[in-house]
């Protein structure tokens, strides 16, 4: 089979067009050993020949994990990837100078390339004029202009590249320096621009702005506020709908069913577990909608160089603000996102604290806990109390990641920081496509989770606290005597003094799978041990019924910190290459978590007397 | 016309133009710096400094804009323009 790679420097509209040549038709993998992805397709019309799209890069000296594996994969040393047989060269026709250096150091490893000259269309408005048969003639290889967005120049390339997978490679010729490099792509720029456009202002107007000394950070942490406030506000509506659903549901099987186990199972395990975990599912689609949003408009470049100081503070730079930002949505890509970090240390040291941000799992708890126990009053008038709590918690996990990456970066990960360095890309109108494609991912993974992990554990948990039988003539709810009953009461042990009572124990042992995981378990331990009155009752009422407000606070607080996630565990220990480090950020989160919830909990005690 | 000075990138503030005369030597870091589009004889403008500390600094070299701390632009020489 031939593999042709696509190839460009970051923001030339590359992933953009390997999106338009593949469509639907891509799969998504990691490279053995390392997780920066692997994304294949398959060429249009040319059914026999694989597409893969490389991680973009400036140069072919590797700077990073995901530059590496460029690197490897066009010098055919990559596990499991055979070498191209023919390249497609991307390059940003707005940007021709810079693009073309790249260009031609890729053509001396000798491999038949064809050249996209992406984003012709933005050129033409710029008015930019390129030659393209002398391009062409310069680099000694086809070159077809291509507007990735409107899939102009598709088939073009794709027959191109199909072709020229079919020529014999070349010798690698001799290396040239960077350097040469320069003035040979300035000397066929030069060459071939017949008209060098006029420079578009608007990213400069837009920058004047959003880089504003004053403005511009206000307008970051505005984003930043609205973001965590439409979490709460918009999803308000969709998630009532939601709820009301499967509260028509459960009341249909109360009335349809006999009393018995099958009733049993529908409504305490699945509709109860299930159903409270998959009522999060707006808030966490709006959370990814931001950063989505942020993503493909250019601002998250922007974002970074403005937190780049605030970052060094701490010994980390800019770049680890957008794993870590992506991290509030879920720390998984997040910590993949840190292998654009090219000082390992750096890396690592985001990796650790990458949990602390706030991830759209913990939201299904704040959310519960913070409605049944914070009052629904305004706070200057405008604000929320309740978004205020909801921030405030963001904000400790923040300012705690903050502080162990000071504290790690003086002692484990101790080391010569990395330069700050970045493009700022144009801006550009919101991919919607895109933004969709990566709605649905999301949705359809948290779905899955929902109807699998989510799903058996809780029929397993519903199975536990139903056996052993209770006794006959027993006095207490039945599940006290269950199996899920006894080791509550022994973990209560462990945790009464950060004011957990048993319900709560037992329900961090499923909540270890997935921190949601925790409010379906009490979903369905509170379903259970509930009187008639009770199971009437959303879970929320009985939060509030039986657990004390240092409770509350002390059970929120354990969740900003405690690790309870076994993927992130996975992906840091795939990430580290071994079990060193997960076990470190396992030992040292719960750890904080139970002092962080010890001094919460006795504190509000002793407030409220 | 006057004769233009010569400043490392890192002295200069938001507004200031010029041209890249030379990099301080040839190193891994300038060849950093060439691969992300540095290079002699092309236009530089300082467009904006970070709102604390001033570091990093954002400039527009070409077609690119390019966020970079002084630390690095320290090894930049600019030839102003008037």
């Amino acid at each position: 089979m031939k593999s042709i790679a696509i190839i460009g420097n970051p923001n030339c509209g590359k992933s953009a067009l390997f999106n338009a040549l593949t469509g639907l038709r891509q799969k998504v993998a990691n490279y053995p050993g390392a997780t920066v992805e692997r994304r294949v397709g398959t060429l249009p019309h040319h059914e026999a020949a694989q597409l893969i799209d490389l991680p973009g890069t400036y140069s072919l000296t590797p700077r990073s994990n995901d530059e590496r594996i460029t690197k490897n994969v066009l010098m055919g040393t990559q596990e499991g990837e055979q070498q191209p047989d023919a390249l497609i060269i991307t390059v940003d026709a707005t940007n021709l100078l810079q693009n073309l250096r790249f260009a031609l150091e890729v053509k001396e490893l000798g491999i038949p390339s064809v050249l996209a000259l992406n984003m012709s269309d933005l050129a033409a408005r710029d008015k930019i004029i390129i030659d393209k048969d002398k391009l062409s003639d310069a680099l000694d290889m086809p070159v077809i202009e291509t507007v990735a967005v409107r899939k102009k120049g598709l088939d073009q390339l794709s027959d191109a590249a199909y072709q020229a997978a079919h020529q014999t490679a070349q010798k690698p010729s001799s290396q040239s320096s960077t350097k040469e490099l320069q003035n040979k792509a300035r000397r066929i720029t030069k060459h071939v621009l017949t008209s060098q456009g006029v420079q578009h202002k608007l990213t400069r107007q837009i920058d004047a702005l959003l880089l504003h000394k004053f403005f511009g950070v206000l307008i970051l942490f505005t984003i930043l506020f609205v973001m965590f406030q439409s979490v709460f506000s918009w999803a308000e509506v969709p998630m009532d709908m939601i709820e009301g659903g499967i509260a028509t549901l459960q009341s249909y099987v109360e009335g349809t069913l006999d009393d018995g186990w099958l009733k049993s199972i529908l409504n305490d395990a699945i509709l109860a577990g299930v159903g409270a975990v998959i009522v999060f599912l707006p808030q966490i689609l709006i959370l990814f909608l931001f950063i989505l949003f942020l993503e493909t408009t250019g601002y998250m470049a922007r974002a970074a160089f403005l937190m780049d100081r605030l970052m060094a503070f701490v010994g980390l730079n800019g770049r680890a603000f957008i794993p870590l930002l992506s991290s509030f949505a879920c720390a998984i890509p997040g910590i993949m996102a840190a292998r654009t970090i090219s000082n390992e240390r750096d890396r690592l040291t985001t990796i650790l604290i990458a949990p602390l941000m706030t991830c759209s799992a913990r939201l299904p708890v704040y959310t519960i806990l913070i409605g049944a126990f914070i009052p629904d009053q305004l706070v200057a008038g405008v604000f929320n109390l309740k978004g205020v709590v909801m921030f405030g918690l963001y904000i400790l996990g923040i300012i705690s990641a903050l502080i162990v990456a000071f504290v790690l970066k003086r002692t484990m990960t101790k080391g010569q920081g990395q330069t700050f360095m970045m493009e700022l890309p144009k801006y550009q109108m919101p991919n919607i496509r895109y933004i969709l494609t990566g709605l649905y991912e999301r949705a359809r993974l948290f779905l899955k989770r929902a109807g699998t992990i989510i799903f058996y554990t809780t029929i397993i948990l519903w199975l536990f606290a139903q056996v052993p039988f209770a006794p006959e003539g027993a006095t207490e709810p039945a599940i006290n005597y269950s199996f899920v009953g006894i080791l509550g009461s022994w973990l209560e042990v462990i945790f009464a003094p950060i004011g957990f009572n048993w319900e709560i124990s037992i329900a961090l042992i499923p909540g270890m799978a997935a921190r949601e995981m925790s409010v379906a378990a009490l979903g369905t331990v509170y379903s259970l041990s509930g009187s008639e009155d009770m199971v009437a009752m959303q879970l929320q009422d009985m939060m509030t019924n039986s657990w004390s407000l240092a409770t509350a606070l002390s059970f929120l607080v354990w969740f900003v910190y405690a690790p309870q996630c076994l993927s992130t565990i996975a992906v840091v220990r795939r990430e580290t290459n071994g079990w060193k480090w997960p076990l470190f950020m396992l030992g040292y989160l719960f750890g904080l978590a139970y002092i962080a919830s010890f001094i919460t909990y006795n504190t509000t005690l002793w407030l409220t007397g | 016309m006057a004769n233009s000075m010569t400043a490392q990138l890192h002295m200069l503030k938001p507004g200031a133009t010029g041209i890249i005369k030379a990099f301080a030597e040839e190193d891994g870091l300038t060849d950093q710096l060439r691969e992300m589009g540095f290079a002699e004889d092309i236009s530089i403008e300082i467009m904006h400094e970070s709102p604390i500390g001033k570091d990093p600094m954002v400039v527009q070299v070409g077609a690119m804009i390019i966020a970079l701390r002084r630390q690095e632009a320290a090894h930049i020489f600019v030839q102003l323009t008037d």
